[in-house]
Formats: C-alpha cells, sequence, structure tokens
C-alpha cells in the first residue's frame, strides 16, 4: 500500500517479488512433505480450543502453490496488458497490495483448522476480495459493494453454523468437535451445523464464479473463479470431512432429495451455458456448473466418489483460470466477446486455441486431461456405491458435454475468419495460458502419481491405510 | 430441549436482517439490514460468555470489533451509490 503511494511500477516489481518468493518456498516446502501425515503447529504453542492449529498436508501445500502460482500470473497479466478500461491508473498502484491479500487470506484458510479462525478469515477475504473488485472493475463501488454485502451475508450465515457448533461441543477446534459430536452423539447439530456452513460458503461459491452480475476483468475472473471458488470448495469438504463426518450418522430422505436436486440443478447449468452466445457468459455458468461434479463426488461419500471430488477440483482450478487468462489473451478489458469471435482462433494462433482445447477438453473430460480421471473416479464412486440416479445424472451430463466440446472444436478449426479478429495478445498474457494448459495435461498423464502423493493423504481418515487403531481423539491422535 | 431467550432473539435478528438484506431499497438500508443479521451471532456469543465463558466474551469482542468494521466499510460503499440498479423498479411493478 505504501509503496503503491510512491509508484505504481514500485508497488508491482515489490507484489511480484513477495508473490514469487512466497510461491519458491511453498514449493521447497511442498517437496519436502512426508506423505502419509500432515504437518501439524499450534499458533502459540497453546492447544486448542485457545491456541489455533494449522495443519499442512500435501493436498494442501499444491494448492497453496497453485493459489499463489495464480496470484503472481493475474500480477504478471495486468501489468502485460491493458486490462483495466476506464479505471484510473491510480487504481492500478493499490491492486498489488488486494492480490497479496486475497493470496494470504486464502493460504491461512486453506492451512487453518479452528472454526472461528476459518469465519475470520473469511471476512478479511470478502473485504480484500471486495477492494480488488472496486479497484479494478469500471463501475468499482457498485461491484465492491455487491460483492461486500452479500460475501459479508455468507460469512455471517458461516458465523452462525460456527457458533451453533460450539454452543453444542464447547470447541471451535475441528478435530475436537468431530469427537464431542460422536461421544455425545449429537447428530442434529452436525447436521445443523453443516447445513449452515453450505449456506454460507455457497455465496463465497457463487460470487467468485463469478456471479454473471460482477464482471470483473478476465485477469482478476481466473484469480476468483481458479483460486478462490475452488479453494472455498476445499474449506468445505475440510469441514465436511475433519468435523462433521461423524460416524453413523444418516441423512434424513428430504435432506438426501435436496441434496440430489442441488446436484442436478448445478449440473443442469451446463445445459444454460452451451446456450449462451458470449464467452463472458458462458465462462462463469460452467464455474459454477462444475460444482456439480465437487458436490456429487461428495455426495457419494466412498473412496473413489472423493477422490474423483477432489481431482475433479484440482483440474477445475487449472481450467477455469486457464479459461479466463485465455479470455483476456482474447480481449483484455471488461465487455462482451462474442463467441463467433474464436472461429478459426486455431489456425490463426495455434498455441493459443490448442490451450482452450486442453482447458475445454479437461471440463468435457476427455482422455488424457485431469478432468477426464475426475469424472471416471465419480463414476467409479457412482457404480461401488450403486447410485444408479447420480450415476445416470454424472453420464447424462458428460455426454452432453463432450457434443458440445467437439462443436467448440469446430468452430476453433474453422475456415471463414471473424468479422473483427481480436487483437494479438502480449508475451505475458500467453505465458500463464500455456503454463496452466500444460498442468491440465501433465495432471492427466501423472494422475495416479498425483493421487499416491496428493489425493490420498487428504482423504477421510477411514479411507486411509492406517496402522489399526487410530483414533484421532481432542486434538491427538491416539493409540 | 427448549432454545432458550437469547438464542431466539438471535434467530429473530438473523432472519429480519436477512430479509432486509435482500429486500431493502437503498444500499444504506441494506447495509443495515447486514448489521442486524451479525447481531444475532454476536447476541449468541454473548449470551454463551456471560455463563463465565472467557472464550465465549473473548468471541464476542471479536465479533464486535469486525461487525464495526465491516458495518463502516459497507454504509462507506453505500454513500458512495445513492440509487439502486433500474431492474429493482421494474419488479416491483
Amino acid at each position: 500500500m505504501g509503496l503503491g503511494l510512491l509508484s505504481a511500477r514500485a508497488a508491482r516489481s515489490f507484489g511480484l517479488i513477495l508473490l514469487g518468493t512466497s510461491l519458491a518456498l511453498a514449493a521447497r516446502t511442498l517437496a519436502h512433505l512426508p506423505g502419509e501425515v500432515a504437518w501439524r503447529y499450534n499458533l502459540g504453542g497453546w492447544p486448542p480450543p485457545w491456541g489455533i492449529e494449522m495443519s499442512l498436508s500435501p493436498l494442501l501445500a499444491l494448492f497453496t502453490c497453485l493459489l499463489l502460482a495464480l496470484a503472481f500470473f493475474t500480477l504478471f497479466y495486468s501489468g502485460g496488458v491493458a486490462a483495466y478500461g476506464t479505471v484510473g491508473r491510480w487504481n492500478i498502484r493499490f491492486l498489488p497490495a488486494a492480490l497479496l491479500g486475497i493470496s494470504g487470506t486464502l493460504s491461512g484458510l486453506l492451512l487453518i483448522r479452528d472454526a472461528f479462525s476459518h469465519y475470520l478469515l473469511l471476512q478479511v477475504l470478502v473485504l480484500v476480495c471486495g477492494l480488488a473488485l472496486g479497484l479494478a472493475c469500471e463501475q468499482g463501488a457498485k461491484v465492491a459493494f455487491q460483492w461486500t454485502l452479500m460475501g459479508s451475508v455468507g460469512a455471517s450465515l458461516l458465523l452462525w453454523g460456527v457458533l451453533g457448533l460450539w454452543s453444542a461441543t464447547g470447541t471451535l477446534h475441528f478435530g475436537d468437535i468431530l469427537a464431542r459430536l460422536f461421544i455425545s452423539g449429537d447428530l442434529k447439530a452436525a447436521l445443523a451445523g453443516g447445513a449452515f456452513l453450505t449456506l454460507g460458503w455457497a455465496f463465497l461459491l457463487a460470487l467468485a464464479a463469478p456471479w454473471p452480475g460482477i464482471q470483473p476483468p478476465p485477469f482478476l475472473a481466473g484469480l476468483l473463479s481458479g483460486g478462490l471458488a475452488r479453494v472455498g470448495a476445499l474449506c468445505l469438504f475440510f469441514f465436511y470431512f475433519s468435523a462433521l463426518n461423524v460416524p453413523g450418522m444418516t441423512h434424513p430422505s428430504w435432506l438426501l432429495f435436496l441434496e440430489h436436486l442441488g446436484v442436478v440443478l448445478l449440473l443442469g447449468l451446463f445445459g444454460w451455458a452451451a446456450r449462451r452466445r458470449d464467452l463472458m457468459e458462458t465462462l462463469p455458468l460452467l464455474g459454477l456448473a462444475q460444482f456439480g461434479f465437487f458436490f456429487a463426488g461428495v455426495l457419494l461419500g466412498n473412496k473413489a466418489g472423493l477422490t474423483g471430488a477432489l481431482v475433479e477440483l484440482l483440474a477445475q482450478a487449472l481450467g477455469m483460470a486457464g479459461l479466463y487468462f485465455a479470455a483476456g489473451t482474447l480481449r483484455p478489458n471488461v465487455g462482451p466477446q462474442p463467441l463467433s469471435r474464436l472461429a478459426g482462433l486455431a489456425r490463426r494462433r495455434p498455441w493459443t486455441g490448442l490451450a482452450l482445447i486442453v482447458f475445454a477438453a479437461s471440463i468435457a473430460g476427455v482422455p488424457p486431461t485431469a478432468g477426464f480421471f475426475g469424472k471416471y473416479y465419480l463414476v467409479l464412486g457412482a457404480l461401488e456405491k450403486g447410485d444408479k440416479f447420480l450415476l445416470a445424472v454424472i453420464a447424462v451430463t458428460v455426454l452432453f458435454n463432450l457434443v458440445v466440446f467437439l462443436r467448440f472444436l469446430l468452430l476453433l478449426f474453422e475456415h471463414r475468419g471473424p468479422s473483427a479478429p481480436p487483437e494479438p495478445p502480449s508475451r505475458a498474457a500467453r505465458l500463464p495460458v500455456l503454463l496452466l494448459a500444460l498442468g491440465v495435461l501433465v495432471l492427466g498423464l501423472f494422475h495416479q502419481a498425483a493421487l499416491n502423493r496428493f489425493i490420498e493423504p487428504a482423504l477421510p481418515k477411514a479411507f486411509l491405510e492406517l496402522p489399526s487403531p487410530y483414533v484421532p481423539f481432542l486434538g491427538k491422535d491416539v493409540e | 430441549m427448549g432454545i432458550s431467550l437469547p438464542a431466539a432473539l438471535a434467530m429473530l435478528l438473523v432472519l429480519l436482517g436477512f430479509h432486509g438484506v435482500l429486500i431493502g431499497k437503498t444500499p444504506l438500508r441494506r447495509s443495515l439490514a447486514w448489521c442486524l443479521l451479525q447481531a444475532g451471532p454476536c447476541v449468541l456469543a454473548l449470551s454463551l460468555g456471560l455463563k463465565e465463558d472467557p472464550l465465549g466474551q473473548a468471541l464476542a469482542l471479536i465479533l464486535l470489533v469486525v461487525g464495526g468494521l465491516v458495518a463502516s466499510v459497507l454504509c462507506f460503499l453505500a454513500k458512495l451509490q445513492p440509487t439502486l440498479p433500474k431492474e429493482r423498479k421494474g419488479r416491483a411493478r
């Protein structure tokens, strides 16, 4: 912030150095993390509930790296293209501080294992994102107000769930909440807490998709959709399975109906997205619709389903950020981007075209992309559980997406050019897109290694091959 | 299991606040409705904290500070844009 007052270039350079250093440190930590167990650290050395525990597993370290890389690309990208539209250059001076705030609070949300700190970080995140949107959008004050208001409503609902769980269990630590809910057998408290936490995060996930009315510049939308929204879903995953997954808990039939309905509605958004004729209207809907796959995996709840949900999240984070960054290379400013402008793009710009094909293939579930393996494990999970309804819904969605993918492929290789061809992208804009496309392919090609190293250690303990008996109790692993 | 008076009051505040955020006619009114919404959890934390629970007292204090900060940001942003988008007027008709 202080450097921003002096010079825009100094602020941007300092932001890039900080994000780059953090990324290098996170990557080094990732390389040194043992595969089986998470690193745990109590802030101030106090045990829960006063002390705040942080936990770092390989998957969380990978997501932290990805998040920092996206924030780095976003800042790098914002310097390479004229991404600010009519927003004054003064605003550019403070954007690096806002991006640092977003990446810092999101990293904290990933690592923290304390429900109240989770709420506090979420509320700070809402404020920092509001600042970033206010600085980067054309109607900054309006967008910042909408985001801050609705995001704070989501945070308040989450707080309501956190306080409800606290009043039922007397603790705020994830592991302790689970242990005490199990001892007391208070399954209603777990269900009510889970409902409020889901509602609270739903506001944030919908806003960060981003919500069609918000329309941030593409580079910032990439960070929100690929970073914030997917990290939020991962936080929800850890809430469900490390705090609320009480052994023996069954969902009532009306709740199961609502959960299935939610998945169907989310996946139904793919149909709505396919009817849009503007890329910037399609992408937010795609960002929202893909949560359907994640929640389908969570709903299945078995090892294959949860593996599919986590692989999907990784693929979506790379894919959505890549698609928004690629959209930014076609037209960096806010405004309509008719799909007709993509006609013949793969012939004129083979690298950008190839990256778009990889991202679209991952969403559609075409091998060997990461998205294919996510959907493969979801189908496997549905078969194992015998949930024919979810199996049918996933299969129909994948088939529909394959048809849309083929139409998109034909459009990219069309012979006729668009009436107004997009401006050539800058070098700064091309690099992140190609790196993200490479990430989607690498994750798909080496999916078995990724499963062993990152996904399996993050699954709930019931699915891990741990020496028995292994009973986590009140924050301690006791035998 | 009955619902205590503070919990009932907190629920009422949350419902009123949520309703106000959705239907508020000006940005300032919506911001004030959010303050009501946030007051619900504050009442709940305070009522738990008053039972000689130091953690509850600390949480209630933190919530008041955070709520005040967010409310001031919302009111500041609301003052920057005094009119509502046109579509809300259309919906009212």
